[in-house]
């Protein structure tokens, strides 16, 4: 995989390989979580007002679907255009919160789950149990996608 | 001669003083990045970069600063783009 800074002020992202196409397909699995609307109820959990749950949740949660929709809309003109396994697609400028944010929400459903902070202190990964292991490099994943986005694309 | 109180319809918010100012407060956390939630301030607060900064890194350090305080409605609203930044972020009352 490749990702290259635009001149227009995105990214291109070249899938190379099969694996390729699963990280993402598994980035939009992460950010949805095991409970639908997980993060506003999250987030929310820290306002006692009952309001809140009745009236900005929702909105919350919205405003995280909308994320996700965009993501697999890029990921989805990606695969129409698919040849031998390879690939590419776009990240706008406009784009770059909705990454960002999609990516975010991948990390925090994982780093809720499997509580992954805590590895950066294992010296030996192979003692790590497989499935925390994998969630734990997609994160570092997520994490170097999440920088360049910073750096080039939501200055 | 005793009069009995109406019957309450509904929930009634307690009676809040007006004086007392609210914070928002921003909680650390393991995920989001450094230099995102000092955007996030910028954007959020109209902060310059360097009070964003300070901000960002007092949260780091002492797992949580008050970012601003203020009138309630106003904090309420503030919380709530910090939560469409995916930012931890509560009220708390002025002592």
């Amino acid at each position: 995989m490749k990702v290259l800074p635009t001149l227009e002020g995105g990214l291109r992202v070249d899938l190379e390989a099969g694996r390729d196409w699963v990280i993402f397909e598994q980035l939009v699995w992460d950010a949805r979580g095991k409970q639908e609307g997980w993060l506003s109820k999250k987030l929310g959990s820290r306002m006692e007002d009952e309001d809140w749950a009745e009236f900005v949740m929702p909105e919350l949660e919205g405003i995280f679907a909308s994320q996700i929709e965009t993501v697999l809309a890029g990921l989805k003109t990606a695969k129409e255009n698919e040849e031998n396994g390879e690939a590419h697609f776009f990240i706008l400028p406009e784009e770059g919160g909705a990454w960002y944010g999609v990516l975010n929400q991948a990390r925090l459903s994982l780093e809720s789950e499997w509580k992954l902070g805590d590895l950066e202190e294992v010296e030996n990964l192979e003692e790590v149990e497989e499935k925390r292991l994998g969630a734990y490099f997609r994160a570092r994943f997520y994490l170097l996608l999440q920088s360049k986005l910073l750096d080039h694309v939501m200055d | 001669m005793a009069v009995q109180a109406p019957e309450k319809k509904g929930k009634v918010k307690p009676v809040e003083s007006q004086d007392l100012p609210w914070k928002v407060v921003v909680y650390d956390d393991p995920v989001n990045l450094m230099e995102y939630v000092a955007r996030v301030f910028q954007k959020v607060f109209g902060y310059s970069r360097e009070k964003a900064e300070h901000l960002m890194m007092e949260v780091h350090h002492a797992k949580k600063a008050i970012v601003w305080s203020g009138a309630r409605e106003r904090a309420e609203l503030y919380v709530q783009q910090l939560h469409e930044h995916q930012l931890q972020a509560g009220l708390e009352r002025e002592e």
